[in-house]
């Protein structure tokens, strides 16, 4: 059995790749993906504790995560779409009215 | 079987009705009663008067009266350095001395309601309800205020006897004058009332009780006390004697306000922006009076101590003299009344300070009949003159109102001292125990009294002028305006009130002619004396002159009384003579004007007006401003201010939010790294 | 259950008058406030209780049941009244009605709105008088905040706004800090030795002694401390006590009329009532303790009021500083641990409720014809409006402490109460210096007056000024007639407010 550290450490390189697009790239798609990435990051670790301490509870819970980003990149993209209309652009440092 | 003493509560109660009516009657804004509603209170200070009649023949009978009627708040328990429950209540004390003052006041208030249908009535004045409901409710406050069997009871009167006296001398609202007068006359006798408030208070935290009369009394406690048979909670860690002290000052600072003494006196002369029968009424028979008449109320306290009393005798006779001093060079005729009056209640003070219970009760007999007729007088002389009171205006109105002017003559032979008038014995009497007694004492209090009785000696000279400068000026000579000489004597109305007056400020002195006592040796012709000492115990002249020689340490000198009483009478005279040369001319002339620069200082009342008003305006206000900028500055400023820092920082800190959803994500990362770095820390993980 | 039907009728009440129209909305509003007057005069007539409602006493009316319960603490619904209660519930319902009436000549929009908050908020304060459960007690006592904060921000002069969110910012964070204090003081040092926030449970809890556990790194004695300062401060800015009282001048100047009578009659009297049930029953020692810094407060209170208010130009302002003044008293009062002392303290609330309401009606009556309230604007009105000027008078006179006046009885208890203290260290001196009040009050009440009322006759507007209407001058002459009742005979509530506080005096001794 492969130990739990492994896929620690991957997980943890996927959500620090995820972190870094999240914090580097200013397209708005670029955005979605880089929250996808941290999303199964943690899906990762869910899965692998169960499967350490054999309680499915965490699967279950990666069913819901996937769910929800599901949802979540359903209203993201009708996000980026209103962006793209407004702006002609989806670089999300253009819009910036939404402040103070 | 019912008493007098059934009904003696009627005595207040009467006028009170009269002024509910005349409220009424004022609310309504018509013309209700006839009169304005002068009848009902005529009506209800006849009753008065009726009443007390026959309250004085019960008394004279040997009863007495001291029970309470009224609980107004009553504690439950002893809290504080009390031993006993608080009860504070109303209740009647009808003893000689009460008794006679009941029977002055409601003889003065009647008189001064006849006079005021001649005064106000006749003379078309509006708002006349409001002024009967004035005149009735300050007789019920005056009549309360005499029947009070405790200390706090009297206070309460004392207090609303001001309210009338300030409704009554700001009748005439519509003008500049009586209004600051009338504040003026609240707020400088509120001032002495502050330190009477704090005694009366400092009464029921040391003796648990502020009544006057009986065993349980605090002047008997504080007899007791001091004689080491009964304990007492004393303040500030001071001895018994000692604190007895600081309370008898405390309530004499009411007694310097209402009395108008030095150096609360400046309120009086103003007060005469009032009607004149007010002035007769309040500030000369009754309201002044209550001052006095409260340091003979409580008696047995002040007797206690010596400290008090050579202050009481002091303070009456530098007020007597200063008083007198500024009576010589007024020009109207109500202000030379105004600073006689302030001088005779220096008398009574002196009287009563100087150990001379007697005398200064006398004193205040004699005053307010004989003041009360010289205001009313000059209120008609005021209603012939078109209510123009300068003295050199006057002149010749002896032959145009003869009433008036003989009637003015007793008073002011009274006022001024000459035998046989009612002034002269009392007057006589005060400045006489204040020699035996100044004489025969050793202590301290030996001198202060004989320094009193030199200034009050010298005030008789000046009495003796400054009244006969009044009537010369006013009554004899030529006629040196038109109006003086086409002036007529008022009604009925007017001249009953001065007859009655008249004869009683020729006779009543008669009450207690010690002197003629001394010389004949007939003592039951000092019939005051004799009345007085009826009194229970614990109020009665004995118990006083025994107080007076145990812890005062008072004792009398052996000086013939006529001896002294000569000196004075021929000091009068020639006080009098000395107006009667300068002035009793045809057409004379203002001498007061060669004392120059002098006059000037007594015109202007040794400028202790102005200092009171630059206390007011230039200390006092400008202290409010600057607390007023002080309270908006700084302390409104600091709370400000931390709204403004909280705005500012917020408008500040909220710039981090600029939009930028990159940069909202890299504060979250921050913020995450911040807590995990922190629980790392804090956990334990390093 | 009457309490409650009282404390819901009137928030029904509050409800419809809110959406009949405006035109009806004063009588309707008027009307319907008549029932909870007549309803605590009911109470006041059936009071039955005995002893302080905190410390054991018998409580009249009472109602108690479970509502839910939060981390092992039971909260309640626990209402009743007690000597020191009912009179501010009686003084609350009489109040509002008489405001009521007061605001019908002066608010001329929003009517229905106004009215409404008005009841809202006189339900509030019925609740908050009566209710016994800490939680209970704290909803009623910030809700009464939201309908006053519309009231003067809406109704307002011209700088309502500032005036609105000072009062309301002001209070709240005073009630936060109360807040802190009370629960450091419950949840922290009483623990698990009791299992309700009601204010009797915890009352008893403190006084049965050494329940206190430490908390925070603070001991008993340290966290009791805290506690009652941060109470004490939090009350005292509702009181107000100086320095903590600039909101109320700026509060009264803007509020409309009515709604300033209601703060000065009854809303700071929230302050003194909390700080009596609060730090005066359930932390007397250390009250005692700090008994010589609170009569230094209270005694600068009374004398820094009263100068200020010397200073002012404006009639409002110069009450408003007064009411700094008259409740300097109350805390001195109730410092002062003896009989009369607190008892005074506590009839002080209800007198300088009805005088004070009394005197800012006078104002507003005055400032309804003349559209000034500057002092120096005008002069003369006793010439064109006679009863309304005898009233402002006599109540002025009140406000001074004339005898056998509300006002008088107040103080006089209190003066009494405190000269006599043994908790105070130098009583005498510090009630001294408090009484010098009275010769302030009587310069700037008698100066403003001379200059207002009398004299010749001058306005420096072109408004007509004639006679008030009737039902502006009916509650200012039923007011002067209670404050006289309770000034002749202040057993009407002496006798219950005597038997309540009888268990406090004493303090920690």
């Amino acid at each position: 059995m492969v130990p739990v550290e492994y896929y620690l450490v991957l997980s943890a390189a996927v959500f620090s790749i995820g972190l870094y697009g999240l914090l580097t790239r200013e397209n708005a798609l670029f955005f979605l993906m880089s929250v996808e990435l941290m999303l199964n990051a943690a899906n990762i670790n869910f899965i692998a504790f169960s499967a350490q301490w054999g309680n499915l509870t965490g699967q279950t819970f990666s069913l819901f995560v996937m769910a929800l980003a599901a949802a979540e990149v359903a209203v993201g993209i009708g996000i980026i779409l209103v962006l793209y209309r407004n702006f002609k652009d989806v670089d999300v440092t253009v819009p910036q009215e939404m402040r103070w | 079987m019912a008493g007098a003493f059934d009904y003696a509560l009627a005595i207040a109660v009467l006028p009170f009705l009269s002024f509910c009516l005349a409220v009424g009657v004022a609310l309504s804004g018509r013309d209700l009663l006839p009169k304005g509603g002068a009848l009902p209170g005529i009506a209800a200070t006849g009753g008065s008067l009726l009443l007390s009649a026959w309250v004085f023949l019960t008394v004279s009978g040997g009863e007495t009266y001291n029970e309470t009627f009224y609980t107004w708040a009553a504690g439950e328990a002893a809290t504080g350095s009390l031993s006993e429950p608080l009860t504070l209540s109303f209740g009647m004390l009808l003893d000689p001395l009460s008794a006679m003052m009941l029977l002055i006041v409601s003889l003065v208030a009647l008189l001064v309601h006849v006079f005021s249908l001649g005064y106000m009535n006749d003379e078309g004045e509006t708002g006349l309800p409001r002024y009967y409901a004035g005149l009735g409710l300050f007789t019920a406050s005056m009549l309360g205020f005499v029947l009070a069997d405790n200390l706090l009871m009297a206070f309460m009167f004392f207090e609303l006897v001001g309210l009338c006296s300030y409704l009554l001398i700001g009748f005439w609202f519509r003008r500049e004058g009586p209004p600051s007068a009338a504040k003026k006359a609240f707020l400088v006798t509120r001032f002495g009332d502050y330190f009477f408030l704090i005694g009366v208070v400092a009464v029921f935290a040391t003796f648990g009780t502020a009544k006057f009369a009986g065993e349980h009394s605090f002047p008997r406690i504080a007899e007791h006390a001091l004689a080491g048979e009964a304990t007492v909670n004393t303040f500030l860690g001071l001895e018994p004697a000692a604190w007895f002290t600081v309370i008898g000052l405390l309530v004499l600072g009411g007694v310097i306000g209402k009395s108008a003494q030095f150096p609360l006196h400046t309120w009086l002369p103003d007060a005469m922006e009032g009607p004149t029968p007010v002035s007769a009424l309040i500030h000369a028979a009754t309201m002044v009076a209550a001052g006095v008449y409260l340091v003979a109320r409580m008696y047995g306290f002040y007797a206690l101590s010596p400290t008090a009393l050579a202050i009481i005798a002091l303070v009456g006779a530098f007020t007597a003299l200063f008083a007198a001093s500024m009576g010589l060079v007024k020009d109207e005729i109500k202000q030379v009344l105004a600073y006689s009056t302030i001088s005779q209640y220096g008398y009574i003070m002196l009287g009563l300070g100087a150990g001379g219970y007697v005398a200064g009760t006398f004193h205040l007999l004699t005053h307010a009949f004989f003041k009360a007729l010289l205001f009313l007088g000059a209120g008609s002389v005021i209603i012939a003159m078109h209510h123009n009171e300068d003295m050199w205006e006057m002149g010749g109105l002896k032959e145009r109102m003869p009433v008036t002017y003989y009637t003015f003559l007793a008073g002011s032979l009274a006022l001024a001292g000459i035998v046989p008038f009612a002034g002269f014995w009392s007057k006589d009497e005060v400045l006489y125990e204040a020699l035996v007694h100044g004489l025969g004492t050793t202590s301290g209090l030996g001198t202060a009294l004989l320094v009193a009785y030199g200034m009050g000696l010298l005030a008789v000279l000046f009495t003796g002028f400054y009244t006969f400068r009044m009537v010369m000026l006013t009554f004899h000579g030529e006629p040196r305006s038109e109006t003086a000489r086409e002036a007529a004597e008022g009604g009925w109305n007017v001249k009953l009130p001065l007859i009655v007056l008249g004869i009683l400020a020729t006779t009543v002195g008669l009450v207690n002619m010690t002197p003629v006592a001394d010389l004949t040796g007939m003592h039951d012709i000092e019939l005051l004396n004799m009345w007085l000492s009826g009194a229970p115990e614990s109020v009665s002249v004995e118990q006083y002159h025994h107080l007076l020689e145990e812890f005062g340490g008072i004792h009398a000198a052996d000086v013939p009384s006529y001896l002294a009483g000569g000196l004075s009478l021929a000091l009068a005279l020639v006080g009098a003579g000395s107006a009667y040369v300068l002035y009793g001319g045809a057409d004379p002339e203002p001498h007061t004007e060669k004392l120059g620069s002098l006059r000037g200082v007594l015109y202007n009342n040794y400028y202790q007006d102005e200092y009171q008003v630059w206390l007011a305006e230039n200390v006092v206000l400008p202290l409010s401003k600057v607390a007023d900028v002080f309270d908006q500055a700084v302390v409104d400023g600091v709370v400000n201010g931390v709204s403004s820092v909280s705005l500012f920082g917020g408008s500040r800190l909220k710039r981090v939010q600029d939009g930028l959803v990159t940069h909202y994500a890299a504060m979250l990362t921050l913020g995450l790294t911040v807590l995990l770095v922190g629980f790392a820390v804090y956990g334990g993980w390093f | 259950m009457l309490i409650e039907t009282l404390i819901g009728f009137a928030f029904v009440a509050a409800l419809v008058t809110f959406l009949v129209p405006d035109e009806v909305a004063g009588r309707v509003g008027a009307a319907l406030s008549v029932v909870p007057l007549v309803g605590t005069l009911w109470l006041w007539a059936q009071f039955d209780g005995s002893g302080n409602a905190l410390t054991g006493g018998t409580l009249a009316f009472e109602t108690k049941f479970d509502l839910l319960t939060l981390s092992g603490y039971q909260v309640q619904w626990f209402t009743g009244l007690d000597g020191i209660s009912l009179p501010l519930v009686v003084l609350t319902a009489f109040l509002t009605t008489l405001a009521i009436v007061s605001a019908w000549t002066p608010i001329d929009s929003r009517q229905s709105q106004f009215y409404g908050l008005m009841l809202f908020m006189e339900a509030n304060l019925l609740g908050m008088f009566t209710a016994l459960d800490f939680f209970m007690w704290f909803v009623f006592w910030e809700a009464t905040l939201l309908p006053m904060y519309f009231l003067i921000g809406v109704w307002g002069g011209p700088r309502r706004k500032y005036a609105a969110i000072k009062f309301f910012v002001y209070t709240n964070v005073a009630s936060l800090l109360m807040f802190v204090g009370f629960i450091a003081l419950t949840f922290g040092g009483l623990g698990d030795s009791i299992d309700t926030l009601s204010l009797p449970a915890v009352a008893m809890a403190l006084e049965a002694g050494g329940n206190v556990g430490s908390f925070m790194g603070l001991g008993p004695e340290a966290l009791k401390l805290v506690a009652f300062l941060a109470m004490f401060v939090g009350f005292a800015v509702k009181v107000p006590v100086a320095p903590l009282h600039t909101w109320l001048p700026d509060a009264h100047v803007e509020a409309p009329t009515p709604a300033s009578v209601m703060l000065a009659g009854v809303l700071l009297k929230m302050g003194t009532y909390a700080m009596l049930r609060f730090n005066f029953t359930m932390l007397p020692d250390i009250a005692s303790d700090l008994a010589i810094l609170i009569a230094a407060l209270g005694a600068f209170s009374v004398i820094y009021g009263a100068i200020l208010a010397l200073a002012q130009e404006d009639l409002k302002r110069i009450v408003a500083y007064s009411s700094v003044s008259s409740m300097g008293y109350v805390l001195l009062g109730l410092v002062a641990f003896t009989e009369f002392g607190v008892a005074g303290a506590t009839f002080q609330m209800i007198a300088h409720g009805l005088i004070s309401g009394l005197m800012f009606m006078a104002v507003g009556v005055i400032y309804n014809t003349t559209h000034t309230r500057m002092v120096g604007d005008m002069s003369g009105l006793a010439d064109r409006m006679p009863v309304t000027v005898g009233i402002l008078i006599a109540g002025a006179f009140g406000y001074m402490g004339l005898p056998l006046m509300a006002g008088f009885a107040g103080e006089y208890f209190i003066f009494v109460g405190s000269f006599h203290s043994t908790v105070i260290p130098s009583a005498p001196l510090f009630t001294a210096v408090a009484m010098f009040g009275i010769v302030i009050v009587a310069g700037y009440l008698l100066l403003a007056m001379q200059r207002t009322l009398f004299g010749p006759f001058s306005l420096d507007a072109d408004y007509e000024v004639g006679r008030a209407p009737f039902h502006d001058v009916a509650p200012l002459a039923v007011l002067l007639l209670a404050v006289i009742a309770l000034g002749v005979k202040p057993d009407l509530f002496l006798d219950m407010i005597l038997n309540a506080i009888a268990p406090l005096v004493g303090g920690g001794a």
